[in-house]
């Protein structure tokens, strides 16, 4: 699975966001990339920001992943948790989201 | 129906029957009580300046449930815009009546309710939401000023709720029945509630299990049968009744109006009830109302401190002293502060966000150090208007001598200043600064919206002093700092190290790691 992650900027975080995103790259087996190129979007995107302001969660962003999860702060898709329940909640939602995208292509 | 005018708003309370006591006595109506009008007048303004072409854009706001517009006060935040033109409608405010205007806070209980009861029922399937949401088109619809009600008397402040020993001093259900609730207790120092059309109760505290019957949430006419309000007293509250001249703010008086709330076994049915026993969203409640009205302070304190810091200006200048080094220092003092914490009300509200229920809410952590702020501020900026005007503000002989046929043209002599600048115009402004920096407004400013430690505790709560630590960790040396290596090696390649120099540069680095 093609995964892009965008970060907000990380002025003033309530988590590390780079440790979370270097748990996931070393835990899963999936292209990450940080910079996508060409129009096409990527199978998932995470969007990690590092307060619930969550001021990269844009339109223009979105656009970048076909689906994408959320991260504000101690928030993951509207639920608060530490930095080390978030992480894992984040492993399972991709695996969750894996899942679904081989079903479909199975379908297909 | 359309947005009340100001003096629509007054009318209508006409129509309402609340049970009002002060000084001893029954009121018969809250709206012609001499001591009551300023505050109503002050609240009024919050209706008529909606209508007005020059202050539309923030004092009015498109309904997100009918489509219609509608004022402010009654809006639900749809994005962090909408936050920030309620702090510019609060310094406005503050500005045009140089007092609390009351309905703020009954605009943040709107706010917190709708934020909180989304949340309950997402967790138990509960329908307070959709009860709130048809109460809130009515207030909408009907242009309503709503009382925010939160502080419970408490009774033994070490005790929980239901370890009173009077089971009544939190406000409480008593009883469920099939169509509603009783409720029995009391909510104190509720501003504007005198002259509200609703009461909006919230709990006043973190609950636990055994408190669920003070988990409670609900809104009542100001006229319900078993309500009670009493009305508090203020510094100087009965010169109101002598003169305009002594006064101060004659039109619309200081703080807000508090008075204490009885609930003697009142009936609640159950769609005004938005939340009873689900105790564990009491703490939320009370933060997200007490964040959102944290926020106000910087705006409407501030539109007070630019009356005043005015005020100060012009006498100075009606003494002939407005070019003094130290004049002009103290004003800056006073703008600089003002304009701190105007700066923490727009920060904290451009800064919030959106919460599950889809509506804003202000960043808590900005919020609560802006409220801390005003606490600080609001007496230093007082202090240096009373340090300004000087000791005459509360040596001043009264009106009644300045109109006395015998004395009243040696006062007129001797308060006189620089030429141009009336007596009688003096005496009104010393007793303007008196009225705002000497009474009530002080610890209103202290307390109002919870004490400063209730702010410390939030503050403390969102500081996030872990990470501080780690990045002093980084900078001290203790813990790698990864894009500083990054930058030395850059260095040390442009100063021409061989490519072995770094290679072992790397092998030290990983030697560290191990």
């Amino acid at each position: 699975m093609r995964i892009v992650v965008k970060y907000c900027g990380n002025c003033n975080p309530e988590i590390n966001s780079p440790r979370i995103i270097s748990h996931l790259m070393r835990t899963l087996h999936d292209e990450i990339i940080f910079h996508p190129e060409g129009k096409k979007p990527a199978d998932l995107l995470i969007i990690i920001c590092g307060c619930r302001k969550a001021c990269v969660d844009r339109p223009d962003v979105r656009a970048m992943g076909v689906r994408a999860i959320l991260i504000k702060g101690r928030w993951i898709q509207e639920l608060s948790c530490g930095e080390v329940v978030l992480t894992r909640l984040l492993l399972q939602k991709i695996e969750s989201m894996k899942g679904k995208i081989a079903s479909q292509t199975k379908e297909m | 129906m359309a947005m009340k005018t100001g003096n629509q708003y007054i009318e209508s309370l006409r129509k309402l029957k609340p049970k009002v006591y002060c000084f001893g006595e029954q009121v018969e109506s809250v709206v012609d009580y001499p001591l009551f009008k300023p505050h109503v007048h002050a609240a009024a303004m919050t209706y008529e300046l909606a209508h007005k072409p020059e202050f539309q854009e923030i004092m009015t706001a498109t309904s997100h449930l009918t489509g219609e517009n509608i004022n402010r006060f009654t809006h639900i935040h749809q994005d962090t815009e909408d936050l920030v033109k309620k702090v510019r409608m609060m310094r406005l405010l503050g500005q045009r009546t140089g007092t609390c205007f009351q309905r703020c806070v009954g605009l943040d209980a709107l706010n917190g309710i709708y934020v909180t009861s989304y949340d309950i029922d997402r967790k138990y399937g509960s329908r307070y939401h959709e009860h709130f949401r048809a109460f809130l088109q009515y207030v909408q619809r009907n242009d309503l000023m709503s009382a925010g009600a939160m502080s419970d008397p408490k009774g033994d402040r070490s005790l929980r709720p239901h370890e009173q020993e009077d089971p009544d001093v939190y406000l409480r259900v008593v009883e469920r029945q099939s169509d509603g609730i009783i409720v029995r207790g009391a909510k104190a120092h509720i501003t504007g509630s005198i002259n509200s059309h609703e009461i909006i109760t919230m709990p006043t505290r973190a609950m636990g299990s055994e408190d669920k019957d003070y988990a409670l949430s609900f809104s009542v006419p100001v006229d319900t049968k078993g309500i009670t309000l009493i009305f508090g007293r203020q510094t100087n509250d009965t010169r109101r009744l002598e003169s305009g001249l002594d006064a101060g703010n004659p039109k619309y008086g200081i703080v807000g109006g508090e008075a204490l709330i009885i609930f003697d076994d009142v009936f609640v049915p159950w769609e005004r009830v938005f939340m009873c026993g689900e105790h564990e969203f009491a703490l939320e409640l009370v933060e997200t109302f007490a964040g959102y009205h944290r926020s106000n302070y910087g705006g409407c304190k501030v539109g007070l401190a630019d009356v005043v810091i005015g005020a100060s200006a012009w006498i100075a200048e009606s003494n002939g002293i407005e070019k003094a080094y130290n004049i002009r220092n103290t004003l800056t003092e006073m703008v600089s502060m003002a304009e701190t914490c105007w700066s923490c009300a727009l920060a904290c509200s451009y800064e919030g966000y959106q919460t599950p229920s889809g509506a804003y809410i202000i960043n808590p952590l900005l919020a609560n150090v802006e409220k801390l702020n005003i606490t600080r501020f609001t007496y230093e900026w007082m202090r240096l208007a009373q340090d300004i005007a000087g000791g005459i503000i509360i040596t001043l002989p009264s009106e009644r001598d300045y109109e006395h046929p015998e004395i009243g043209k040696f006062i007129d002599k001797y308060i006189r200043g620089r030429k141009g600048f009336s007596t009688r115009d003096r005496i009104r402004m010393y007793r303007l600064i008196e009225n705002m920096a000497v009474g009530a407004g002080l610890p209103e400013a202290m307390q109002g919206a919870g004490s400063p430690t209730a702010m410390k505790i939030m503050i403390g709560r969102g500081a996030n002093i872990e990470r501080k630590k780690e990045l002093a960790k980084v900078i001290a040396g203790i813990e790698e700092d990864p894009y500083f290596e990054e930058i030395t090696q850059v260095d040390a390649k442009s100063k021409g190290k061989s490519e072995a120099e770094l290679k072992g540069k790397k092998k030290a680095k990983a030697k560290r790691k191990k």
